[in-house]
């Protein structure tokens, strides 16, 4: 379980406590301001989750996947690892793993938060529990296509891993206009959001993402395959 | 007086005159650009609902405004402030005989230029739209909404200054504008007795009840100390040594 | 000598661990004064609060007599810097990253071209920093503590990084800047043998405490003697029945420990004796010797240097 060796390369940068203000302030805020009869059940999931995949959750990967890169590039921190025998196909996969295993925890937190939050406003989770568990499980996927896409940038890009960064923090900019027009299925960033409402997707939508979530597997394990690092 | 001057102009050459006047034409541009996009796509919309006048055209043109002016003073302040971190070259600055409050008023008097600059721009760009749109308009009531504009959107760019200095990394502190954002797009749900007093939401609320001159005046004074009060606080703590 | 910098039990912490401990320290005022130290002693934090980078916990800083709480731009007139690694705008050329300086301090421009003369990296002015190699950083910010001639240097490590003839080169030029100029340097380094070469006094510290600070030729000059008589077996009878540890060297030489008055009393008790003496010399230690011992704890080398415990 290496991988679980990256979550300490960028422990004490401060980006853990970053992520945490963009996890805890959307759902806690959207939480409290949603509580009362207006919105219950589903609609009230769909509050606490709407402005954290409308906004911040492309913010989050894209801080994740940057600093982490950002400690391999700039800092020559790959070197170790490529001098002492090991490949950097093998580092990426580590980290593709972390990345995955981590914004599933991650996203989890957030739904435990918002359960919470429905829990106390009297929601009954048992009524629709498939609905929440079906966007959920698509809201993993969707995260997992942004994080392939952040990783492809990073490893592109290689010496300006912040370009992903800003990418992301643009991207959820856009969000807020794309979301709701017909142009969505054309903006990975926008999948999350959309995703939440799934109701109103049809077949078709959910092909083209998971269609586009295994393309871009392939992008990146073949990018990597390809890449000769040069120091 | 002429030092300030001096100190100002070397400054802006150091981060890049070419750069920083790129940054506010585009700041300008993609505003107007996304301001007449928007307009086009609901003209049907606006013209049914009689909101095809000059009030609302500059209320949307300002919402998008608020959104590039995020970004663009997120930009700034990095080459500003973020930039010295990232070089380490506060240690330079700051070991030299210049008054580390001159270098600061400098650096603070160099970014509301640029917010002086992206505000004519803005204005320019707005006066455009107008003029597409073909709508008729007062001189001197568009110049009182834009400057009601240029003063409350001052919280914007001094909210992203407290993140350029929470966190020394400024491309994280760019990333922090996200957060300038969501509470716009929360506002509508926020209780009115407490977005009134979020001096971020006032180039928001301002257009709610435009021709009420205290509720506006109140919010341009709101905004001004808000500004006020985050200059004071950067001037005054060690936020620019090792510690 | 007059004292131009006077540290008077400093101390820092830096989240609950105390890395500057009562640290007391006289500059004199001409002199080139090295300052050492094992890594992680507290060398670098104690150089940023000299310049007031970061502000002590407790103790005092003065300068030519005069207590600053905080520094006063008026005193960098005074004071050059060279602290941690070389800091500089990457984008812009050597030329530029001197010349912003020079224009916010309202100061000439053509101290530029002097600082890149003599730091010798005059011919890669127009080349942008980013593409400097490292000695090249390393001059560049030499070149900036150099700016307007200060009267007081404080540089941190300034040949790191540097070729033979650089380190060379800097340390002639740093010797000629004290003795010519009167200038008053303080540098810390790791190189024991540049520092033996140039400095006149010195302070070494270890995990935030200073153990040593005086003149170095006081530390170097050891009470061991070494000498090669004619008559040795005769004078190393002599010396063991005096109770005196003698250590047979090469080359007929032999040395042995004894304070300034029992050697007065031997050289006496020879001459009377008609001892031919070829050589008395007292033996030098080399700093490495003295640093390496006096960083280790509990060694009886400390009491003899008059350490501070």
């Amino acid at each position: 379980m290496s991988f679980i060796e990256e979550f300490k390369k960028i422990k004490g940068s401060g980006a853990y406590i970053l992520l945490a203000v963009l996890l805890l302030l959307p759902i806690c805020i959207q939480g409290v301001l949603g509580l009362g009869p207006i919105v219950t059940d589903y609609k009230y999931y769909v509050t606490t989750f709407g402005l954290f995949c409308r906004l911040f959750l492309s913010v989050a990967i894209g801080l994740l996947i940057s600093l982490s890169f950002y400690n391999e590039y700039r800092r020559k921190g790959y070197l170790n690892v490529i001098l002492n025998g090991h490949s950097f196909a093998n580092l990426i996969i580590n980290k593709m793993l972390f990345f995955y295993t981590f914004i599933l925890v991650y996203l989890l937190t957030a739904l435990f938060i918002s359960l919470g939050f429905q829990l106390f406003d009297g929601s009954n989770i048992g009524l629709y529990y498939k609905e929440l568990l079906i966007s959920f499980s698509f809201l993993f996927i969707t995260s997992i296509l942004l994080i392939n896409i952040h990783m492809f940038l990073c490893m592109f890009f290689n010496q300006h891993t912040m370009i992903s960064l800003i990418i992301s923090v643009l991207c959820s900019f856009l969000n807020v206009f794309i979301v709701p027009t017909q142009l969505w299925i054309m903006f990975p960033w926008s999948y999350p959001t959309r995703i939440l409402y799934f109701a109103s997707l049809n077949t078709l939508d959910f092909v083209t993402i998971l269609l586009i979530t295994i393309c871009s597997f392939a992008l990146i394990l073949y990018y990597n395959s390809i890449n000769v690092r040069s120091t | 007086m002429s030092s300030f001057i001096n100190i100002g102009k070397v400054e802006f050459q150091k981060i890049g005159s070419f750069k920083l006047i790129l940054l506010i034409i585009i700041s300008a541009l993609i505003t107007f650009g996304l301001s007449l996009s928007f307009i086009l796509y609901k003209k049907e919309y606006l013209l049914s609902e009689g909101l095809m006048e000059i009030q609302s055209i500059i209320s949307i043109s300002a919402y998008f405004a608020t959104f590039t002016l995020a970004i663009f003073s997120a930009i700034n302040w990095y080459y500003l402030i973020s930039f010295e971190n990232k070089n380490g070259t506060w240690s330079i600055l700051l070991t030299k005989p210049i008054s580390k409050f001159k270098l600061l008023m400098t650096k603070h008097t160099l970014h509301l230029v640029m917010y002086i600059a992206f505000n004519i721009l803005y204005t320019t760009a707005s006066f455009i739209l107008l003029i597409i749109m073909n709508i008729e308009f007062n001189i001197s009531e568009f110049l009182k909404l834009q400057f009601i504009f240029f003063l409350v959107a001052i919280t914007i760019p001094y909210s992203q200054l407290l993140f350029h200095l929470m966190v020394k990394n400024g491309l994280l502190a760019f990333s922090l504008t996200i957060i300038i954002l969501f509470f716009f797009l929360i506002k509508d749900i926020i209780p009115d007795i407490f977005a009134m007093f979020i001096p971020l939401l006032n180039v928001d609320n301002v257009w709610i009840d435009i021709k009420n001159t205290r509720i506006i005046t109140l919010y341009c004074i709101e905004s001004i100390l808000y500004g006020v009060i985050i200059f004071l606080i950067s001037i005054k703590n060690n936020y620019y040594t090792y510690e | 000598m007059e004292a131009i910098i006077t540290l008077s039990n400093v101390s820092k912490s830096f989240q609950l661990q105390q890395v500057v401990k009562n640290l007391s320290l006289t500059i004199p005022k001409g002199s080139l004064y090295g300052f050492l130290g094992p890594n992680g002693a507290g060398k670098t934090t104690t150089m940023r609060i000299l310049v007031g980078l970061i502000e002590a916990d407790e103790g005092e800083i003065l300068f030519k007599g005069k207590n600053i709480k905080k520094w006063r731009k008026s005193l960098f007139n005074h004071v050059g810097c060279f602290i941690d690694s070389p800091s500089y705008y990457p984008n812009l050329t050597a030329y530029e990253n001197l010349a912003y300086i020079q224009k916010i301090t309202d100061k000439p421009l053509a101290e530029v071209d002097r600082v890149l003369n003599v730091t010798g990296i005059y011919y890669a002015k127009d080349k942008k920093v980013k593409n400097f190699s490292m000695g090249m950083k390393q001059r560049l910010g030499l070149a900036f503590a150099m700016l307007n001639d200060p009267d007081i240097l404080i540089l941190d490590e300034p040949t790191n990084g540097l070729d033979p003839e650089g380190i060379h080169e800097i340390r002639n030029f740093l010797i000629n800047l004290c003795k010519n100029e009167g200038k008053t340097i303080f540098v810390s380094s790791h190189n024991l043998a540049e520092i033996e070469m140039m400095a006149d006094y010195i302070a070494l510290i270890n995990q935030g405490k200073l153990i040593y600070d005086g003149k170095l030729e006081d530390v170097l000059i050891s009470e061991e003697y070494i000498v090669k008589v004619k008559q040795s077996e005769e004078v190393i009878q002599m010396l063991t029945n005096s109770g005196l540890d003698v250590t047979r060297l090469k080359d007929n030489k032999f040395s042995f420990k004894a304070d300034q008055y029992k050697m007065a009393v031997i050289n006496k008790k020879m001459a009377e004796k008609n001892i031919d003496v070829y050589e008395l010399t007292p033996r030098k230690r080399t700093l490495e010797e003295i640093f390496l011992n006096l960083t280790k704890t509990d060694n009886p080398l400390k009491k003899e240097v008059g350490l501070y415990e």
